[in-house]
């Protein structure tokens, strides 16, 4: 077991919220004989440790106070109650605007923050070059920060921040974003740290890379840890969650959808007809569903879509683009659709089922995105789907 | 406090940093850039002897001539601006750079420092400016000016207690500013810089002995303008003061400073 990096013990963070600052005052003049605020926890007793070398990755909802735990671990800010032991030095990125003196330049802004965190000599020269160089910020490094766009202001922020790293790391994705380039070159520099046996914490909404760089997930909601896990469970229990409130809202809208027909059970098939949630490439994959129309219809709409589980839009037919007539509709109803050998490749997929009216222009009913199977393949291929090819060399 | 004093003289490099960057600021986009730091108040010297020896013909003393009281004007104005400057942005600092504060690690303390500094330098060059002009004008210049450097701890100490003091306070109570800005006002009135100190009212002498920036105005004048030692007692009355007020600033800073954060 390698001794722990980070400690962290019933911390807690609680704030008084007031209506006006000037509340505070006055409550304060009347020796609190009058309450003026309300109590609002935005971390409720958070307690774990990670190891050194180790990489903690924080998901949630926002407001679930994922941010306030990086703050209360970076030290910027202090825990109402309990405690936090860092056995080491801390770099963070947390939000963009701190650690930057707007009016300086981007080359004055690496050497204050460097001078900060206690660099100087030919290390201090090693660094800058380095920051520089990551940041790719070219001529505008001279240039007071207050004229970068915030894409600039994220590269020069991550670059600092990710070149100093003592021992620990603490980065709010969110920020270190940006375009797909500088994104892969984040998560790049992020590997390296993890390679370079320094300890992370990092806060995304990107469960691919939650799951590719964490050696244990924190599941944060209303400021509590729900859950604390290695990374598949805990982010397939967060994933199913995420599922479960979508389709919840979609439910809660259901007013919105009128009367006339019902999905009432969606089952996916294999060719014989059996339930089955797993499929190879180029399996037949049948989608079953039953539904009630309270009133006679003709010709309504039925639709069937499919997504990968990252909410991509792979492909989606309806009848009334297949020019499929359904025929006269009323009470129980069931339809079905074949995918004939699918070209999917191995991942998870979501199902949208859908009724239309005739004229393809509202909802009956629409599930949405309510139902999983998951490709499992030999194939090696990357990407979505597969595409049938042959290769052709020739020489001389 | 020792460890304290140990590490500002580790972060002199960063304190270097703000120091240029804060005289190079109040400047920018300007063309002569940082060089306004030696005409602005080559200028002002100019203009008060221009209006005070040309056209107003105001003697300070009886006999000491109309010129002279423009020096002495300036010879007072010079460390007042100081730290009436000092204490008026340093009170805002801390919450004006509250995204640096927040960042773990970052001594806030640097922010007040960094002002009081860059008037301290603002402050110098115009005294050589006032001496360089003294020597052209023909005025007797003695060694007595070698006191300066002494009389420069007591005034940082002064004004940076002060600083540090307001400018904490001011991230939990933001009512003290207008009331400062008004404060400043009074303060120079009752401390002798457009006037001698010797028409101050022999009762309310009090006043003067009480008010550090008194203190500070005279002696500079005594030792520039009359080539005088500083008068001991003067000095003596001054260091305590100034020493009260640094550690009095001091102490406030470091209780309220853990909770900055979560005001700013």
């Amino acid at each position: 077991m390698n001794r722990p990096m980070i400690i962290c013990k019933g911390v807690s963070k609680r704030f008084k919220l007031y209506r006006d600052y000037k509340y505070a005052i006055i409550e304060y003049l009347l020796l609190k004989r009058r309450i003026y605020h309300t109590v609002f926890y935005a971390l409720n007793n958070i307690s774990f440790d990670l190891e050194e070398g180790g990489v903690l990755g924080i998901i949630g909802d926002n407001g679930a106070g994922k941010s306030m735990l990086l703050k209360i671990i970076a030290g910027s800010i202090l825990p109402t109650s309990g405690e936090v032991q860092v056995n080491g030095g801390i770099s963070a990125l947390i939000d963009l605007q701190s650690g930057f003196k707007r009016d300086f330049s981007g080359l004055d802004n690496i050497r204050m923050n460097l001078v900060i965190n206690g660099y100087s000599g030919k290390k201090f020269d090693y660094l800058i070059d380095r920051i520089i160089d990551f940041a790719e910020l070219g001529d505008f490094i001279k240039y007071p920060i207050s004229s970068y766009s915030t894409g600039m202001l994220m590269r020069l922020g991550f670059s600092i921040s990710s070149s100093i790293v003592e021992d620990v790391f603490i980065v709010d994705e969110h920020i270190a974003v940006g375009d797909n380039y500088f994104m892969r070159k984040c998560i790049e520099r992020l590997k390296d740290l993890n390679r370079e046996r320094k300890t992370l914490v990092i806060v995304s909404h990107s469960m691919h890379l939650i799951a590719n760089l964490s050696t244990r997930v924190m599941w944060l909601e209303n400021g509590k840890i729900r859950m604390l896990g290695d990374p598949p469970t805990v982010v397939r229990e967060y994933e199913e969650y995420i599922l479960k409130k979508n389709s919840r809202q979609v439910q809660e809208s259901k007013n919105l959808l009128s009367n006339e027909a019902r999905i009432s059970k969606v089952r996916i098939l294999d060719n014989s007809g059996n339930e089955k949630n797993l499929f190879e490439t180029e399996e037949d994959i049948v989608v079953d569903v039953e539904c009630v129309f309270n009133k006679r219809i003709e010709n309504p709409v039925f639709g069937v879509a499919i997504f990968k589980e990252d909410g991509r839009y792979i492909y989606g037919p309806n009848t009334f683009f297949d020019r499929f007539r359904t025929g006269t509709c009323e009470g129980n109803v069931r339809f079905r659709i074949v995918y004939e050998r699918p070209p999917l490749l191995s991942g998870r997929y979501l199902i949208s089922v859908a009724i239309f009216d005739p004229e393809h222009v509202y909802p009956y009913d629409f599930h949405e995105k309510r139902y999983k199977f998951e490709i499992k393949s030999n194939l090696l291929d990357h990407g979505d789907i597969k595409i049938n090819h042959r290769w052709f060399v020739e020489k001389g | 406090m020792l460890r304290h004093i140990k590490y500002y003289f580790q972060q002199r490099y960063l304190l270097k940093l703000f120091i240029i960057n804060d005289l190079k600021s109040r400047y920018t986009g300007s063309l002569a850039g940082v060089y306004w730091s030696i005409i602005n108040p080559l200028l002002m010297i100019l203009i008060y002897t221009f209006v005070f020896a040309m056209v107003l013909k105001i003697e300070f003393h009886k006999g000491s001539g109309a010129l002279n009281f423009a020096y002495y004007l300036i010879c007072g104005m010079l460390p007042w601006t100081a730290i009436q400057d000092s204490i008026l942005r340093s009170t805002t600092s801390i919450v004006e750079n509250s995204d640096l504060v927040k960042r773990p690690r970052f001594p806030a303390s640097i922010l007040p420092i960094h002002i009081v500094l860059s008037n301290l330098i603002t402050m110098l060059i115009g005294m050589i400016l006032l001496i360089i002009i003294l020597v052209i004008t023909g005025n007797r210049i003695t060694c007595t000016l070698l006191y300066i450097p002494v009389l420069l701890i007591p005034q940082v100490l002064f004004t940076l207690g002060l600083s540090w003091m307001f400018s904490s306070i001011y991230v939990f109570f933001r009512d003290i500013q207008p009331f400062i800005s008004n404060f400043l006002l009074l303060w120079m009135f009752l401390t002798p810089v457009f006037y001698p100190s010797t028409i101050f009212p022999a009762r309310y002498e009090i006043f003067l002995i009480l008010n550090p920036a008194a203190h500070i105005v005279n002696l500079y004048r005594e030792i520039i303008m009359k080539g005088n030692h500083p008068p001991m007692l003067s000095y003596i009355t001054l260091s305590i003061q100034s020493i009260l007020t640094f550690f009095t600033g001091y102490i406030i800073y470091v209780k309220l400073q853990p909770m900055f954060t979560d005001r700013l």
